[in-house]
């Protein structure tokens, strides 16, 4: 190994320690002393310090140049130009848009489900197919169908009215006391169903 | 539905905001980790695209630097096994004996910053990620103790072994170095020759002398 006076390897633990506290500002008035006494001893000391404090500040300089390249890195754009177009504003009512169509298609098969289950024909008048024209009221009461009963709390169910007289398409509701209630739906477009 | 944009856009924001006040820290991991060759702003492109995809998975903010440590030391990784798998046998030897590649081209160093940077970065993973997070402005210790899982009597032992080795490199370098021997030196493209140790002339002849030497 190739020393030279000087050489930092030969430095005390003691010195690396002071300097190390100097050089992030954590010297108090005791180590300071300890500094100047050190160096009283040895005139080479504040050399070798001068030498620590240069290489600190070259090694400051270069993170920050490594910081320098972050700076210019944001994670919004390269998040948006990796996923889709970083166009501000239009992204997000694109993605609103796709969420009420799905809401939309969703609602059509459960209204194209229900009329295929209890038909389409109206007896009072022509209708437009598929539409489920909700004109509800109070009318009476029925029970609700095996499938439904116990399960249901919001939503249309099946009602087998106690006449006998066929399945009918209910609301879920709830009452003024908070129970749960089956509400029938008469509906001018949907007819009801006399055998399942 | 209105909520599910508000909780997107929420996260974006969140992500973004997180990146800000830690892109730096990532930047000094990735220089620690990286492997030779790999552009910095490469790699912290895919660090912050996976902060922004997994922001969600991040519940506490102050364990956001260990959180992105984390995320940086898999990209340097993944950017490492590419290397070996794609490493062309003609420049191993080079990159091994060229120290100059650890630190990036792109980085607009001082003389003195890009030595002491290359000193630091000869160092073991263990010494230089302390060293050089530490380096970066209003980090304390104890935060660098957090995001590397150490204790700070650790950190202190490993940062005070690091800069003693960081001086006692830097300072020979520097002793070596300057003046340049080699005017050829100053230019980067020049090749560098090894200098051979001259024998020294022969004081006497070596072989056996003739009877008529001896004689004359």
């Amino acid at each position: 190994m190739d020393t030279h006076p000087g050489d930092p390897a030969d430095w005390s633990r003691e010195e690396n320690r002071l300097f190390d506290a100097a050089l992030d500002g954590d010297t108090d008035g005791a180590s300071w002393e300890r500094l100047r006494a050190r160096a009283a001893g040895d005139g080479a000391m504040w050399e070798r310090f001068a030498e620590a404090y240069r290489v600190e500040a070259a090694l400051r300089s270069a993170v920050k140049a490594v910081i320098d390249v972050a700076e210019t890195t944001d994670v919004a754009e390269i998040a948006g130009g990796a996923s889709r177009p970083p166009v501000a504003g239009v992204a997000p009512r694109r993605r609103d848009a796709g969420a009420w169509l799905g809401w939309a298609a969703a609602l059509l098969m459960v209204a194209l489900h229900l009329s295929s289950i209890v038909g389409t024909a109206d007896p009072k008048g022509p209708h437009d197919p598929g539409r489920v024209d909700l004109q509800e009221s109070p009318e009476r009461a029925g029970s609700l169908g095996s499938a439904a009963r116990g399960r249901a709390r919001s939503g249309f169910v099946m009602i087998r009215p106690k006449d006998g007289s066929g399945l009918r398409v209910g609301r879920m509701a709830v009452d003024d006391l908070g129970r749960p209630s089956v509400v029938p739906v008469v509906n001018r477009g949907v007819a009801r169903v006399e055998s399942m | 539905m209105g909520w599910r944009t508000n909780t997107t856009e929420d996260a974006r924001a969140r992500a973004s905001r997180l990146w800000q006040a830690h892109r730096g820290f990532a930047s000094v991991v990735l220089m620690v980790h990286r492997p030779r060759g790999a552009e910095l702003s490469d790699l912290l492109q895919e660090v912050a695209l996976r902060v922004h995809r997994n922001i969600g998975a991040l519940r506490d903010e102050g364990a956001a630097p260990g959180w992105i440590r984390t995320i940086a030391r898999n990209v340097a990784r993944s950017a490492r096994r590419v290397k070996s798998l794609s490493v062309d046998p003609d420049r191993v030897s080079e990159d091994i004996e060229e120290n100059a590649l650890l630190v990036p081209d792109a980085l607009s160093l001082r003389e003195e910053a890009r030595r002491v940077l290359e000193c630091a970065l000869s160092l073991p993973a263990s010494l230089r990620e302390p060293l050089l997070l530490r380096a970066i402005e209003g980090l304390s210790q104890a935060a660098i103790a957090a995001a590397l899982g150490l204790t700070e009597s650790a950190v202190e032992a490993r940062l005070a072994r690091a800069r003693a080795r960081l001086r006692s490199l830097a300072t020979r370098t520097s002793t070596r170095e300057s003046p340049p021997a080699d005017p050829s030196r100053k230019d980067p493209s020049a090749p560098k020759l090894r200098v051979l140790p001259i024998p020294p002339a022969p004081s006497a002849t070596i072989w056996p002398r003739t009877h008529d030497e001896r004689s004359g």
